[in-house]
């Protein structure tokens, strides 16, 4: 991009700056020439219009002598002629986009202290009534943009930006760092016109949303109130819910379990941000790294449109190392920082815009209709894509070296989960022994890869009579049928030890509203409160009947 | 931080102010020695410096010093009065 460095200053060490940081062929015109250069038809600007015009007015040396006397009835009027000179300018070159800095006057000034409360002799009160006729003009015309010089003073202080030998040097106001602060500020705002935000926020939950661990501490054991460092994780989520509401995607990418952070949401009196706020939630116990690829592919978005936030360095770490289009900032080591580190570096550096438009406020909800239109196309073609899948599937029976594995999803599978029941690998040992039980492991692969154990079931034997106590599935394989399959694995093995029928309960819990339907759709029938029955002949005949997963 | 230190990082500083300069760069290089050294690049670099080393320079010091070896000299001073200040012992 080609940008034009206009100002009545002298801001010739911002050219070779922005060429660093935004890549742009910067060039300063004759030193206070900008007035010229925005009406003059012969002017460069004007005969060979540059990507971008940006137009610094230094409020001091605008003023000259009036701002040691605090007269402004003659810079009051040159004020206007600038409006009238850049919207002239806009008219006569629509393509080229004008940046003006906002006026701001210095830490130090004449008045002793009257002034401020004086009209007409206020320099708040004029750089008020220049900033907003600015603003104006910029609300009116998509081409003007204002570069907020003003936030950048009050963020990193006017002393610290500017350096009194340069002006006396060389007419320059700022410092080194002044100069470069400028340069960052000005490339952020040119690259968000150009629409280069970041369009999801990925939030990791425990010390980030809230201080402590959700799963530890539960509900009312969490850090997020009214107070102290509680109102510090609010307030961060205030800034989030900002964001939203401005068109950014939130996604949850968090080590928990999906209830505990499902109940926080719901329950806690002080959460800002809800559930639904979320357009994808990855609340697991899975790499993040393949979370926040999972993220991306179900918004349909690249991994470069992502910003993630995570409180523990080995996880930023990690998704650095192995997802580095992902941008993963450094987050304070205070957690008072959080908010003002979000709104201040992270917000303009990755989700800057520069107009917010009527889509942008319904994004959130345009991803919501999206996805339930991808579930509802996705049903029509299931079977087709369960075929694509090869499913391949092994049942084990009383294999003793998955005891933890199984052990372990008895106790972290809540959703596809018949009884709820939880096992210890003490008590499944125990268990094996036994004559009049097994235990059955299904092992998942399919053309994307091995799943591993995915899949228990233990079974109660009386006789010729069986009863399910566990019957449990992975989350992530459900919806591909692998369920009905399992079933009619552990069936065969069953008729085989001589049982003719078998009983099956539903247990509703919390969270396993999931499994609900199974039985029925099985082939079960109902038997009395919460209990359902069926001969293995009929459940094996049923589930031949209806399309399964696997191939082999 | 010693003055070899100083020279090093000084030497890095006036590499990407005058990536033209392909010449060695120590103490006893002046500007005249380096062709793009103007005074607008010449303000620079004092910026530069002063960004990387957290200081500043008086405007007497940006005038008058015009080599290598005087900058560093300069700014190690600078450096460990900020050290001295901020641990007195």
């Amino acid at each position: 991009v080609k940008i034009a460095l206009l100002s009545n200053i002298n801001m010739d060490p911002l050219a070779p700056l922005l060429a660093d940081r935004a890549g742009a062929e910067a060039r300063t015109a004759g030193f206070n020439q900008w007035m010229a250069e925005l009406l003059d038809p012969a002017s460069a600007i004007r005969r060979e219009p540059p990507d971008a015009v940006f137009l610094h007015l230094d409020g001091e040396a605008f003023l000259g002598p009036a701002f040691y006397a605090l007269q402004f009835d003659d810079a009051s009027a040159r004020l206007d002629e600038a409006l009238a000179a850049i919207a002239g300018y806009r008219r006569a070159q629509p393509a080229v986009t004008v940046v003006a800095s906002n006026l701001v006057f210095p830490s130090y000034s004449a008045d002793t202290g009257w002034a401020i409360r004086t009209p007409g002799r206020s320099l708040d009160r004029l750089a008020a009534d220049w900033n907003g006729q600015l603003a104006g003009a910029a609300a009116a015309d998509p081409g003007l943009l204002i570069l907020d010089v003003a936030r950048l003073f009050r963020r990193h202080g006017y002393d610290r930006l500017c350096d009194e030998k340069y002006w006396y040097l060389a007419r320059m106001r700022f410092s080194g760092p002044g100069f470069d602060a400028l340069a960052a500020a000005l490339a952020e705002l040119l690259a968000a016109h150009r629409g280069a935000a970041r369009k999801v926020l990925a939030l990791d939950l425990d010390n980030t949303l809230w201080g402590g661990v959700i799963g530890e501490e539960g509900l009312h054991g969490i850090i997020l109130s009214e107070e102290g460092l509680g109102k510090a994780y609010r307030d961060f989520q205030w800034s989030a819910r900002a964001l939203k509401d401005q068109g950014v995607l939130l996604a949850l990418c968090s080590k928990n379990n999906e209830a505990d952070a499902a109940e926080a949401f719901a329950n806690h009196p002080m959460m800002v941000l809800k559930w639904d706020d979320f357009a994808v939630r990855r609340v697991n116990w899975n790499n993040k790294v393949d979370n926040l690829r999972e993220i991306a592919a179900e918004l349909d978005l690249g991994l470069d449109a992502v910003v993630f936030i995570d409180d523990q360095p080995a996880e930023r770490a990690l998704v650095r190392e192995q997802l580095p289009e992902i941008a993963t900032p450094e987050p304070p080591s205070d957690p008072a920082e959080l908010k003002r580190w979000f709104l201040s570096e992270v917000v303009p550096r990755f989700f800057g815009r520069t107009a917010l438009t009527a889509e942008d406020r319904d994004k959130s909800a345009q991803y919501e209709r999206r996805a339930r239109r991808q579930q509802a196309a996705a049903g029509l073609d299931l079977a087709a894509f369960i075929r694509s899948l090869n499913i391949q599937l092994k049942v084990h029976v009383n294999a003793g070296e998955w005891i933890e594995r199984a052990a372990q999803l008895t106790q972290k599978t809540n959703q596809f989960n018949l009884t709820g029941r939880r096992w210890t690998a003490a008590e499944l040992s125990a268990l094996m022994r036994r004559d009049d039980a097994a235990l059955y492991l299904l092992e998942y692969a399919d053309k994307f890869g091995p799943e591993g154990i995915v899949g228990e079931a233990i079974v109660r034997i009386e006789k010729s009579a069986a009863r399910l106590d566990v019957f449990l599935m992975s989350c992530r394989i459900i919806g591909r049928r692998v369920e009905f399959d399992f079933l009619g694995r552990v069936l065969d093995d069953l008729q085989r030890r001589g049982v003719v029928t078998v009983r099956a309960e539903f247990i509703p819990t919390a969270r396993n509203s999931l499994a609900a339907g199974f039985l029925s759709a099985a082939g079960f029938q109902p038997a009395g409160d919460r209990w359902y029955e069926q001969s293995v002949d009929k459940l094996r005949e049923h589930l031949a009947a209806a399309p399964a997963g696997s191939a082999a | 931080m010693m003055k070899d230190d100083i020279l090093r990082e000084l030497e890095a500083v006036c590499r990407a102010q005058f990536p033209k300069y392909t010449g060695a760069i120590a103490g006893s290089t002046r500007r005249d020695d380096i062709p793009d050294w103007d005074s607008l690049r010449h303000l620079e670099l004092f910026m530069a410096i002063e960004r990387k080393f957290n200081i500043r320079f008086t405007m007497d010091e940006v005038v008058r010093l015009v080599s290598v070896g005087e900058i560093a000299d300069c700014a190690l001073s600078k450096r460990l009065n900020i050290s001295a200040q901020a641990d007195p012992a």
